[in-house]
């Protein structure tokens, strides 16, 4: 059966089918004004599933980053410090090599040389209790002050590590904990050996006894290598930190576009469904008027 | 046969058309009235009388036209139609917006949400885990512990609005329930109209369109099912209750209970943890008889109260309890358990979740062995978004299940409009009135009306001929 139309159904009719394509334009307004594509969850909850993960996973690569940045500060540290160790002890060698050639040295040239041996000796012991952001660099995970204490109410004064062996480690990837720290006997020597020895150097060129003064270079030499050892650690792990950085860098730059891609509004597309929406509804709107106006009354003289 | 009985029948003809006009004009007059349903004049010959003194003979025609009564065209089936869909599409409309004004507030995914707010937390906890010294260590935890105040607020002004839009919609149901009964009072005094009019004879259409209107606003709230009735009335039901029976109207209320075994309450004093925990429920009584409406605003309302926001609520308590125990268990892991301890109060409702600890100096010492500062504890929270407990997960199927139900309800509310549409359509295709048609008609009437008239004068005519010849 043919439908019998009236004036009020066909005008009802246009009525909702122009509000139908104003709700369209809308819908399309908010998302170029906000530029977001989602208005609430609900207008797709795969895409707000997906972009809440995103947002998580952005914020624990930040995080990432963070750690990664603190670490490096820490073997920045680290690294000055054994620098200043390593520095310290070169030229606690060249003194050891001057004072144990046997022409030309006094005792008293020899004492001077011991004092700046001495010195020395403090740059190190400073060295390595190094601070970084009040936390002793050197100490492993122990909560301490200094990570070699010297002892000076004994003669001679007797060191000692304060701190543990423990791994300091910072999470900069996804299961990635990059250890940060150089326990402090691995750089200088058990117990605080470097110290202990360079003491006993000292005492020696104090002594006037110019005999065995060239066995200390072995003992210079291990201690050196130990300190060089800890050194190159560092600046592997801050090579290992750098790198590990641009990669947690470069994950949130693609989730970021991931999470914009999905989220944000694609402009040019949404401008043109716009303006082809302005137009469908301009038409609809000139094909009404024409629609509803006439009846049979126009026609009737 | 008479001499004048021709003037007889022109002058039917005459009233005929006249009413014929009539009736067009009031379905003219009509056209955008809201519920009007077109009439149309009903109209048959007269025939000649057959037996008696002035029996007609073969060679005299009709006596014209009869009016027989002014039909109301309506199709009752399209009319039950209409009404049904209605209903649905009012109900899926009502059910859609309590939706979505749930997933509107979650405001996720976004900054205000609580995925950022949960974000913010690991990585305070991070911070902390990275912190070397306690000059760094101190902010740390200070940090910790707003951003932990941050997710429980979140969390809370959720729960909140949550708790005002229910209690919102459990107001909502009286204020339905006063229009129910207002509405069926209507219903009963306009049936008693109409019910006078068709006795008297006199035509009830007017009054009968205006009950219409009555009765679809009641199926709209209500999804009642309409039977009609005696002397042109209906009768409303309203689930397995008499709404309107007739001339009389029932009342309807609001009633609600809570507990085991259930007693009854106040409605306005249910609360939401009520119907969320202690079996509490809102329904309605026709009388004593405690009755479901089939669909309708009302249907809507009720399903939100009782079912679709407790849902939520629970979901929403579910996810601030997990937040709490996937914390706790790496911040408080020894055995046996002592909640004293613990970060979270394993909280009753998302609104009450809050830290045992009260200030960032109450962290301290959560190291893997006393006098290190290895901040196992602070680094472990701070991956917690890296393990399966994470809570971010747990929210995030909180939030997609929110979503997803909405959407689907979203899409019923649309579709239901559409179908409520189409079958609006089809009743306004039976009844509503079509200016061509009415314009036609007029001109057909008028017509009528003066060919009615020039027979008149032309008989007219013919006995002043007559008469004058006998002059």
């Amino acid at each position: 059966m043919l439908s019998r139309i009236t004036n009020r159904s066909l005008a009802v009719g246009s009525l909702n089918n122009l509000q139908a394509s104003l709700d369209r334009s809308q819908r399309l307004q908010e998302q170029l004004s906000s530029g977001k594509v989602l208005r609430k969850p609900s207008d797709d909850p795969v895409v707000t599933n997906n972009s809440i993960q995103y947002r998580t996973e952005i914020g624990v690569n930040e995080q990432y980053g963070r750690n990664n940045l603190d670490g490096q500060a820490w073997l920045n540290t680290a690294d000055t410090a054994l620098k200043g160790a390593v520095d310290a002890m070169q030229t606690i060698r060249g003194l050891t090599v001057q004072a144990a050639s046997t022409g030309g040295n006094t005792a008293e040239s020899r004492r001077a040389i011991a004092r700046q041996i001495d010195s020395l000796k403090e740059e190190v012991l400073q060295s390595a209790n190094t601070k970084y952001l009040g936390r002793s660099v050197f100490a492993g995970t122990r909560a301490t002050d200094t990570a070699f204490t010297a002892d000076t109410t004994t003669t001679p004064p007797t060191y000692a590590y304060a701190g543990n062996s423990a791994a300091v480690a910072r999470r900069v990837g996804p299961d990635v904990d990059v250890q940060v720290n150089v326990p402090g006997e691995e750089a200088f020597g058990t117990a605080g050996e470097t110290f202990a020895m360079l003491t006993r150097l000292s005492d020696k060129l104090k002594s006037g006894d110019s005999t065995g003064i060239g066995g200390f270079l072995d003992e210079i030499d291990a201690g050196l290598g130990r300190l060089k050892d800890s050194w190159s650690a560092v600046g592997a792990r801050t090579n290992q930190l750098t790198a590990l950085k641009d990669v947690s860098d470069t994950r949130i730059d693609s989730l970021t576009d991931s999470d914009n891609e999905i989220t944000s509004v694609d402009l040019p597309k949404t401008l043109i469904e716009y303006n082809l929406q302005k137009v469908a509804y301009e038409s609809a709107l000139g094909v009404t008027a024409k629609v509803i106006q006439p009846t049979l009354m126009d026609f009737l003289r | 046969m008479s001499t004048f009985s021709g003037i007889n029948l022109a002058s039917r003809g005459l009233s005929a058309a006249q009413r014929g006009m009539e009736v067009t004009g009031q379905n003219i007059a009509n056209a955008n009235t809201p519920g009007y349903t077109r009439q149309r004049l009903d109209q048959t010959e007269a025939t000649a009388a057959t037996d008696g003194l002035w029996s007609s003979r073969k060679d005299v025609p009709g006596d014209g036209v009869e009016i027989t009564g002014i039909t109301r065209i309506a199709d009752a089936f399209v009319d039950a139609r209409k009404r049904q869909d209605a209903a649905t599409a009012a109900e899926q409309r009502t059910a859609s917006a309590v939706l979505t004004q749930v997933d509107t507030g979650l405001g996720e995914p976004g900054k205000g949400s609580l995925t950022q707010r949960l974000t913010d937390l690991y990585k305070s906890w991070g911070d902390l885990g990275t912190a070397s010294g306690e000059d760094a260590a101190g902010p740390a935890r200070t940090t910790v512990m707003a951003r932990s105040a941050a997710v429980s607020d979140t969390l809370k002004s959720l729960d909140t609005s949550l708790q005002q839009q229910w209690g919102n919609l459990r107001d909502n149901t009286s204020i339905l329930a006063d229009d129910i009964n207002g509405t069926a009072a209507h219903v009963a005094e306009l049936n008693l109209a109409v019910r006078k009019a068709v006795n008297a004879g006199t035509s009830p259409n007017e009054l009968m369109d205006q009950r219409d209107v009555y009765v679809n606003h009641l199926t709209d709230l209500t999804g009642a099912r309409v039977t009609p009735g005696k002397d042109g009335t209906v009768d409303v039901y309203l689930g397995n209750a008499v709404l309107v029976s007739g001339v009389h109207a029932e009342k309807v209320t609001v009633a609600a209970s809570a507990g085991t075994p259930a007693t009854s309450v106040e409605p306005r004093y249910l609360s939401l943890d009520q119907v969320k925990g202690d079996g509490g429920k809102v329904f309605l009584k026709v009388g004593t008889l405690a009755v479901a409406p089939d669909s309708g605003t009302l249907k809507a309302t009720l399903d939100a109260v009782n079912t679709a926001l407790p849902t939520i609520a629970k979901q929403y308590d579910a996810a601030a309890a997990s937040i709490a125990k996937s914390v706790n268990d790496i911040y408080n892991p020894d055995l046996p358990h002592d909640p004293a301890k613990d970060f979270y109060r394993v909280p009753a409702t998302a609104a009450s979740l809050t830290t045992v600890p009260t200030k960032g100096t109450d962290l301290a010492g959560r190291d893997s062995a006393p006098g290190t500062v290895d901040r196992s504890v602070a680094k472990a929270l701070g991956q917690l978004p890296e393990t399966a407990a994470s809570p971010s997960r747990v929210w995030r199927d909180t939030v997609t299940s929110i979503a997803s139900t909405a959407q689907a309800a979203e899409s019923r509310a649309v579709l239901a409009g559409q179908v409520a549409l189409k079958s609006d359509a089809a009743r306004e295709a039976v009844s509503g009135v079509n200016m061509d048609e009415e314009m036609t008609n007029l001109v057909t009437f008028q017509h009528a009306y003066s060919a009615s008239a020039r027979v008149l004068s032309a008989i007219n005519e013919s006995l002043d001929t007559l008469i004058n010849l006998v002059r």
